[in-house]
């Protein structure tokens, strides 16, 4: 893996390093989106090109992907998000967790060949959120943020177990295989690693985060 | 649960189960863009891997092509959520149940290997059969209600057997009552599901 430092990492990665930032900032991520939505700005499609292909080509070879399949996975993701840009809607979910959800369902489309099933807001049978109680009170990019903060102050190992759950979608008997490590030790890792983002990211997100 | 359908980890029994909860259960879908974040900012963390050189211009060339193929027209989903009637891939009057006992019929769907998925339509007053089963078996009430213990299952909860539970819920109120039931066999899901039955039965 090459970490070229010359390519731009994706904006919203300013997490307080600011240094070397030039006169006009460059577009977030999110403005691109839009961009991309409100007028399929080419420019902007292959800024965000720019930004994440190369991570979702990393994502998927760390799934198991072969060269070329990550390769070719990459561009179909990234044509994915030019022909869904105006379905993203950036009070739920920030550009780098929904370019996340776009690669992890073409990852699982890769191995398994089959739709992943999803909720669909048009069912009749769909329940709204409830008004207010689940209102979030960052907008999807600050949380981005924030987790990315909270997730720099894990412990190697932490976010080792924390990585190979969340990115390369093991279950924790298959992390503790992956590792050589007892599956008790997995999953207090993991457990270990959701109780920090807790205390990093306060109460209102942690209670959402409550799941192993 | 939740955190290996949003990483991409359940398997497609599961995943099923879990869209189709998530279809009446607007908490658990913040739940599951609450971990999505997570592995949003493991993505904008990822060293970039070099695309081919060629790359970006390909895939200018390809963004004004034919869109993805296009959609079946969709199944009458009936009172099933729409990724279960979808799975199914028939509409809900069409499909062909199986008597099990009075007032109880199943309909096993195809392609889930490993795991065992069915529908279960139960008449008000029904007691659902165990399955005789190894390992775990989850009952997403997708319509109608039942009763096990003190618990009431309404519409999204999941009721979560083990093989050591002897459980035979009955079906309450006046409407039938449609569950999605997934078994799993292996030490794959042997986790954290007591803590995600409180979690879902909430």
């Amino acid at each position: 893996m090459n970490d070229d430092p010359a390519t731009p990492g994706p904006e919203s990665g300013a997490t307080g390093a600011g240094a070397g930032t030039g006169a006009q900032d460059p577009a977030s991520d999110e403005a691109l989106l839009a961009a991309i939505a409100d007028s399929r700005s080419r420019d902007a499609f292959a800024e965000l090109f720019r930004r994440y292909a190369g991570r979702v080509k990393a994502f998927l070879l760390r799934s198991g992907a072969s060269h070329d399949e990550a390769e070719e996975g990459a561009q179909e993701v990234m044509i994915t998000l030019w022909r869904r840009a105006e379905t993203f809607d950036p009070a739920r979910a920030g550009a780098s967790t929904w370019i996340f959800t776009i690669a992890r369902n073409k990852r699982i489309d890769m191995v398994r060949r089959i739709r992943r099933p999803t909720p669909d807001p048009e069912d009749p049978h769909f329940r709204p959120d409830d008004d207010g109680s689940a209102e979030t009170r960052f907008s999807g990019r600050e949380r981005d943020a924030r987790v990315r903060e909270a997730l720099a102050g894990l412990g190697e190992d932490q976010l080792t177990v924390v990585r190979l759950a969340f990115f390369a979608g093991l279950s924790h008997a298959e992390i503790a295989e992956r590792l050589e490590t007892p599956l008790g030790t997995v999953k207090s890792r993991l457990r270990l690693s959701f109780r920090r983002l807790r205390d990093e990211l306060g109460d209102s997100f942690a209670e959402e985060l409550r799941d192993d | 649960m939740l955190a290996d359908y949003a990483s991409g980890a359940a398997s497609p029994g599961l995943a099923l189960l879990v869209a189709a909860h998530l279809t009446h259960a607007p908490e658990s879908r913040t739940r599951v863009e609450a971990f999505e974040a997570v592995g949003g900012a493991l993505l904008a963390d990822e060293p970039v891997v070099s695309m081919s050189a060629a790359a970006l211009d390909e895939v200018l060339a390809r963004l004004d092509g034919d869109g993805s193929p296009p959609m079946a027209p969709a199944c009458a989903a009936g009172p099933l959520p729409r990724p279960v009637i979808d799975a199914v891939g028939r509409d809900f009057d069409q499909i062909p149940w199986k008597f099990r006992l009075p007032g109880v019929a199943e309909y096993e769907l195809d392609g889930f290997a490993g795991e065992k998925v069915s529908l279960l339509r139960a008449r008000p007053g029904a007691r659902i059969p165990q399955h005789t089963h190894e390992g775990r078996e989850l009952t997403l009430v997708m319509a109608g209600a039942m009763k096990d213990g003190d618990d009431i299952y309404e519409a999204g909860d999941v009721a979560i057997n083990t093989e050591d539970d002897d459980h035979h819920p009955q079906i309450v109120g006046n409407e039938t009552c449609y569950c999605l039931i997934v078994m799993s066999g292996g030490l794959r899901f042997t986790g954290p599901f007591s803590r995600v039955l409180n979690l879902l039965a909430e």
